[in-house]
């Protein structure tokens, strides 16, 4: 008996023709099934094994085509989708064009600024991605980008089985957003190839967290399918940015959120993302497109969303005096600027004079009285950690750049190794060994010894 | 990959053979037996390759090495001439060099070209990569003075324990990447694309350790192996494969089926070595009516001590860590009362040092290094020593018992020997009846080949995952090969998991499309579950008060017979008490004790039937279905240090360990046994013994290991299980007014079943007439390792035939 022999054995069946036709209903070829008897049972044997060594119960086993459908969720079944067409011959490109004035809460979908475009630039170039400054960058030289995959791991297999990318035409009058749809695996190496065509117009990618997942995943794709693609364009990933400026504002940073939170915009019976892989298997076994139709529709807005976050976020970043809300968002957006240390030290000062949080009070105080350190005004540098250390006197690292300041700038070793016995944590870091080298230098010029933690308070004087 | 230098240690040579002479001529002189001498063999060498790159040349002229042995000329011979090679010499014979030189002169001359290290463990990864990056330093190094611009050759370790942060790192960096199959599995394998340029310039891949990869695990193994070879084939390499494995019947066949490759083996070593001696020492009757014999582990401290006194290194082999423990006090005790009184004790701790899994890598390092510096001149250990971590060779091995098979117990003697120095391997029998025979049949040793590893990569259950994870990785072809199967049939397997839906068939192809990551739910290894930690919490432990010291750790399987409550756990000859067994957590908590006892435990398994998938027609003698299986420590007895008398009972309420899988189970009718002129103990124990062949005869059938299959016994009907200590019987209450009818179980040992049982109740009439025949011609008296297993009364084995074929006869009808 040869391997497959044994394997149709073991999978209870060697009458696999008729199988296959049962085991697909939703294909509709039902004729060969009948040609031999038993095969009911014969399936029922070959689904138990199957799931006896899946150790699960697969989707399948779910019953009739019916049954199936019932057991998704209520917005995709409720719903009667208008199916779409496919745009191009081969049935891979579904188009969808937005209006300029379709609104997604407060936001309205409009091309960006000048100035957003601009301030995206200016982010970019902060990280080094975009070196040839003078270049212009025009609406039309954007795309944005968002897939729906096979699953959430960033491992080989999984397919980015719809690539929606949206971009502004006629002058950013127009948002059109083409998906690009693996209608089988075979047609994978088809929409690569599509998309190859997409990036090699564009100047910039935008995404919501595509640096670290879409981009590795069609770069795996791009590999396995052998479809050279261009993805080292200058890339402006949403997410981080959303995160940073935004994180301690909203209650999360998924986009559906952000979009709630921050346009007002609500959306209406959204196929939740994470049913996309169930759903494309579900489309890949009945060839109907009516289940991934919600999925469509979830990627079209993602991506059309995008455009009115994107200004949004550029315009934050890069002018945050006029945009920010809090003091949370100025110190995020400060630290965007510390390149640019004049621009960061306004945002930290207008930052301390609004509401933060004790933590991020503190870390405002602490890089100003870095950045002033950077300056060399060590004398306002002083009086920041002064004040830190007022407002925060368990905060280690603050006696310890304090007791640097008297040793090395005021050369004031008593007033130095008091600072340092006063730190909360006398093990941390170099204390030890700052301590004993400052007792040192003090026994040297012959000053008597200090009294051990009872002169504790003595920075706090200077509040 | 050191060579010998003709350093003449005639002080060591005479010091042995002086004391052959003694054991050989003195009163114990009846207890002695040498079953094997092998002369002395002198060393065939070949000269380096002419075209070896002068680099490598050199680095291994600072080496020691000037001069290839026979086998390693002729396995880079036939590496360079495009063959897969294993080679299967004895341990010690530099296999490490067989391949380092072929990967070496390739990675020298060729800037992308890559090699991977395949090891079982974690451990020996870590250990065997040193080697090869002194070497590489070796050959670099000079390279570097001459100031030519040259790839490095970084040697990368990539494991479970690899720091993530690291992981980019190694990626880019490795040019020999280290690893387990267990990482090539989940951690390279579906990320390839990540690994495109290592995989790219992939030219060898090496296998050690060989002989592991049996069974379960080595069929999965295999299957790793053939992903990997697709996916080389991808980026456009095609590897060849270069294996070492330890002595075993058909390293040759392993490694073919293994890789699906035809390989060249070379079993001839060309390495010199001393002259060996095997003695087998079986200690004196001290009751002849009992059939007693002295402690086995009394003697082999005995003998252990005449070695040391002797001043010959020895490396003592027990078969678990109680015995490693056992040993490891008496002998500091024997030493210590010889002691002068003005030398310290810690020269007793010193000189002998316990080494075994579950020590802390910083007690093992320890004990390495005392050996290493000569401090140390014997090390008692368990088979953590067995695969290669290299301690470097002893003059002695000392076998504390039989080590299980054949090919084990040559792995072990093979630690002995030191250049050119005579060597000795002595095997100490212990009362059980396997090492009985052993000393009696001075044959079994060498007068038959050693035992055979299978792997079957067809078994269903490995295959479909397996499978579906090569598919996850790349999408399938359909006129693509796969391993030893043909285009047509790889096609026709494809099929057939398209049309079970585990596959997307579309066009000429086939893919994986779910949003499952398959290879994370397929363990290579079974299930492996946690270790339990050893805590010590008595008042001296811990100075802080915490919460105790962590001193050791043991094995999930053997947790509950070694850590169960009141247990007396032995660590480095220190006794600790059990004071609770937490399961929940995986710890127990002990405290210090000093206690002149040690405690076995007592077992029992029982199962319970859930539900019967097929039955033999009719006689219900053969049945295949689901099982749920509880073992449970229910006591344990103390035995007493030194006289080894039994001066207790314990009892233990222990939750049990439960599996659920899958079971063939035979039962002998019981109105047949009725009729057998034996009582219901010695039917029991002839019941044992059936299952022991059952379960032989089933290794063999399914090619397996005999790990991956357990088997148990009980009745077909009535709830009656019998206590086991140690692999015998220990309790057998009979059954009150009811038939016995025995009952063998057969089951997988992965949770829910791989498939194992299945086969066996198909071929239920072979696996019942394979067991039978391999009863009957059985040479040996009254049982032997090889049939029902030894020890049991002169009925046992004429009882178990008779029950075999009267199973024979149920499934006939």
């Amino acid at each position: 008996m040869n391997v497959a022999q044994r394997l149709r054995q073991h999978l209870g069946t060697d009458a696999l023709p008729s199988i296959a036709a049962e085991a697909r209903p939703l294909a509709g070829s039902l004729a060969r099934d009948h040609r031999r008897s038993g095969s009911a049972e014969r399936i029922a044997q070959l689904r138990a094994a199957i799931s006896r060594i899946e150790g699960l119960r697969s989707w399948d086993a779910a019953g009739t085509p019916a049954e199936r459908w019932s057991a998704l969720p209520r917005q995709i079944t409720d719903r009667r989708w208008a199916e779409p067409a496919p745009i191009d011959d081969a049935g891979l490109v579904y188009r969808h064009v937005f209006e300029r004035d379709t609104r997604f809460g407060r936001a309205a979908l409009e091309a960006p600024s000048r100035a957003a475009l601009h301030a995206a630039r200016h982010l970019l170039r902060a990280k080094l991605e975009w070196t040839d400054g003078d270049e212009a960058l025009g609406p039309a030289d954007l795309l944005f980008i968002d897939t729906e995959t096979t699953g959430l791991s960033r491992a080989a297999g999984t397919l980015a089985f719809l690539i929606g990318i949206g971009r502004f035409c006629e002058q950013g009058k127009r948002f059109i957003v083409d998906q690009l749809f693996v209608r089988s695996p075979q047609y994978e190496p088809a929409v690569l190839d599509l998309l190859a065509d997409y990036l090699a117009r564009a100047k910039l990618l935008v995404s919501f967290n595509g640096r670290t997942f879409d981009m590795p995943i069609l770069r795996n794709r791009s590999l396995i399918r052998r479809v050279p693609l261009l993805l080292e364009l200058p890339h402006l990933d949403l997410l981080p940015l959303c995160r940073r400026l935004l994180g301690s504002r909203l209650s999360n940073c998924r986009l559906g959120t952000v979009e709630r939170e921050l346009f007002g915009f609500v959306r209406q019976d959204d196929v939740d993302g994470s049913l996309a892989p169930e759903l494309y298997n579900a489309f890949l076994r009945s060839g109907s497109l009516a289940g991934l139709c919600g999925v469509l529709e979830h990627n079209r807005i993602d991506i059309a969303s995008m455009a009115p976050l994107f200004s949004e976020l550029v315009m934050r970043a890069s002018d945050p005096l006029q945009w920010a809300e809090d003091g949370e968002e100025l110190f995020a957006a400060a630290r965007l600027h510390l390149e640019t240390p004049g621009l960061a030290e306004r945002c930290l000062q207008r930052a301390l004079q609004l509401w933060q949080s004790p933590a991020t009070r503190r870390k405002t105080l602490e890089t100003l009285a870095r950045l002033r350190q950077r300056a060399g005004d060590r004398g306002e540098a002083a009086k920041l950690w002064h004040q830190l250390l007022g407002e925060f006197p368990q905060y280690n690292s603050g006696y310890i750049e304090l007791a640097k300041h008297y040793e090395h700038v005021e050369k004031n070793h008593a007033v130095a190794l008091r600072t340092a016995l006063a730190a909360p944590h006398q093990d941390l870091d170099e204390l030890p060994r700052r301590i004993a080298r400052l007792q040192r230098k003090l026994n040297r010029a012959g000053a008597p010894d200090v009294q051990l933690p009872a002169a504790v308070a003595a920075p706090r004087s200077h509040r | 990959m050191t060579h010998p230098h003709k350093i003449a240690v005639e002080n060591q040579r005479s010091q042995l053979a002086a004391l052959l002479d003694a054991w050989g001529n003195g009163p114990q002189r009846r207890h002695f037996c040498c079953l094997e001498s092998l002369p002395a063999r002198s060393a065939e060498y070949c000269a380096l390759p002419a075209e070896l790159d002068q680099r490598l040349v050199e680095a291994l002229r600072s080496r020691g090495i000037t001069q290839l042995y026979r086998h390693q000329a002729e396995a880079y011979r036939a590496v360079q001439a495009g063959n897969h090679v294993v080679i299967a010499t004895p341990t010690a014979s530099g296999k490490t060099l067989c391949y380092s030189l072929p990967v070496f002169q390739r990675l020298l001359n060729e800037p992308r070209a890559t090699a991977l290290y395949l090891f079982p463990t974690k451990a020996l990864a870590r250990d065997q990569v040193s080697e090869a990056r002194a070497l590489a330093n070796a050959a670099l190094g000079q390279e570097a003075s001459v100031g030519q611009p040259q790839a490095e050759i970084g040697v990368v370790v990539y494991d479970g324990d690899t720091p993530v942060d690291q992981r980019r790192v190694a990626r880019r960096r490795a040019r020999i990447l280290a690893t387990n199959p267990d990482m090539l599995h989940t951690g390279i394998l579906p990320h390839h694309p990540a690994w495109s340029s290592f995989l790219a310039g992939l030219r060898y891949v090496v296998i050690d350790e060989l002989h592991v990869y049996r069974g379960v695990f080595g069929s999965h193994v295999a299957h790793v192996l053939r992903r990997l070879d697709r996916i080389a084939r991808f980026y456009g390499a095609a590897p060849i494969t270069i294996c070492s494995s330890a002595t075993i019947a058909n390293p040759d066949q392993l490694a073919e089926r293994l890789i699906g490759q035809r390989v060249v083996c070379l079993r001839e070593s060309g390495a010199p070595s001393g002259p060996r001696h095997f003695w087998v020492y079986n200690p004196p009757l001290v009751d002849r009516a009992l059939g007693l014999r002295q402690n086995y582990i009394k003697s082999t401290c005995e003998l252990t001590e005449d070695l040391i006194a002797a001043e010959i290194d020895s490396l003592v082999f027990c078969r678990t860590r109680l015995a490693v423990e056992v040993m490891v006090r008496q002998l500091r005790d024997r030493l210590a009362a010889a002691l002068p009184a003005d030398r310290p004790a810690e020269l007793v701790h010193q000189m002998v040092r316990g080494y075994r899994g579950g020590y802390l890598p910083a007690r093992r390092r320890a004990v390495e290094s005392g050996l290493k510096a000569g401090q140390t001149q014997a090390v008692v250990t368990t088979s953590a020593l067995e695969l290669g971590i290299d301690i470097g060779n002893i003059d002695a091995v000392v076998l504390a018992g039989w080590p299980g098979s054949r090919a084990a117990a040559w792995q072990r003697a093979g630690r002995a020997g030191r250049r050119l120095n005579p060597s000795l391997a002595l095997l100490v029998a212990s009362s059980a009846a396997t090492d009985q025979f052993v000393a009696e049949h001075s044959d079994y040793l060498f007068g038959q080949q050693p035992e055979h590893a299978r792997i079957d990569p067809d078994n269903a259950s490995i295959l479909v995952p397996q499978i579906k994870c090569a598919a996850y990785e790349l999408p399938f072809a359909r006129q693509e090969t796969y391993g030893e199967l043909g285009a047509e049939e790889t096609a026709e397997v494809l099929d057939c998991l398209a049309d079970a839906q585990q596959l997307h068939r579309d066009g000429d192809a086939f893919h994986f499309v779910g949003d499952a990551f398959p290879a994370a739910g397929v363990s290579l290894r079974g299930p492996a579950a946690e270790n339990f930690l050893v805590v010590r919490t008595d008042n001296d432990a811990a100075p802080s008060g915490s919460q105790g010291q962590i001193i050791a750790e043991v094995d999930y399987d053997d947790a509950p017979q070694e850590l169960h409550d009141h247990a007396i756990y032995q660590l480095e000859g220190q006794q600790f008490e059990v004071l609770r067994l937490d399961h929940d957590n995986h710890k127990a908590f002990v405290r210090r004790v000093d206690v002149d006892y040690y405690t076995d435990a007592l077992t029992q398994t029982r199962i319970r039937v859930l539900r019967t998938d097929q039955q033999h027609p009719r006689t219900a003698a053969a049945n295949l279905g689901e099982i749920h299986l509880e073992t449970r420590v229910t006591g344990f007895k103390k035995i007493k240090h030194h006289t080894h008398e039994n001066v207790g009972f314990g009892d233990v309420v222990q939750p049990e360990r439960q599996m659920h899988t899958s079971a063939l189970w035979v039962s002998v009718p019981g109105t047949q046994v009725a009729l057998v002129d034996a009582t219901f103990a010695e039917i029991a124990e002839a019941a044992l013994g059936m299952s022991r062949t059952l379960h032989t005869a089933a290794t063999l059938l399914l090619m397996g290991d005999g790990g991956d299959i357990g088997r148990a016994i009980g009745d077909a009907r009535a709830d009656w299980f019998p206590v086991v200590s140690r692999g015998q019987l220990a309790v057998s209450e009979p059954l009150d007014g009811q038939q016995f009818s025995p009952t063998v179980f057969l089951y997988d040992r992965f949770p829910g079943g791989i498939g194992l049982a299945e086969r066996l109740f198909e071929d239920r009439l072979l696996l019942v007439a394979r067991a039978k025949t391999l009863l009957e011609r059985c040479g040996c008296e009254r049982g032997c390792p090889a049939c029902i297993g030894p020890g049991g009364s002169g009925r046992a084995k004429p009882t178990a035939l008779l029950l075999l074929r009267y199973l024979q006869l149920a499934l006939a009808s």
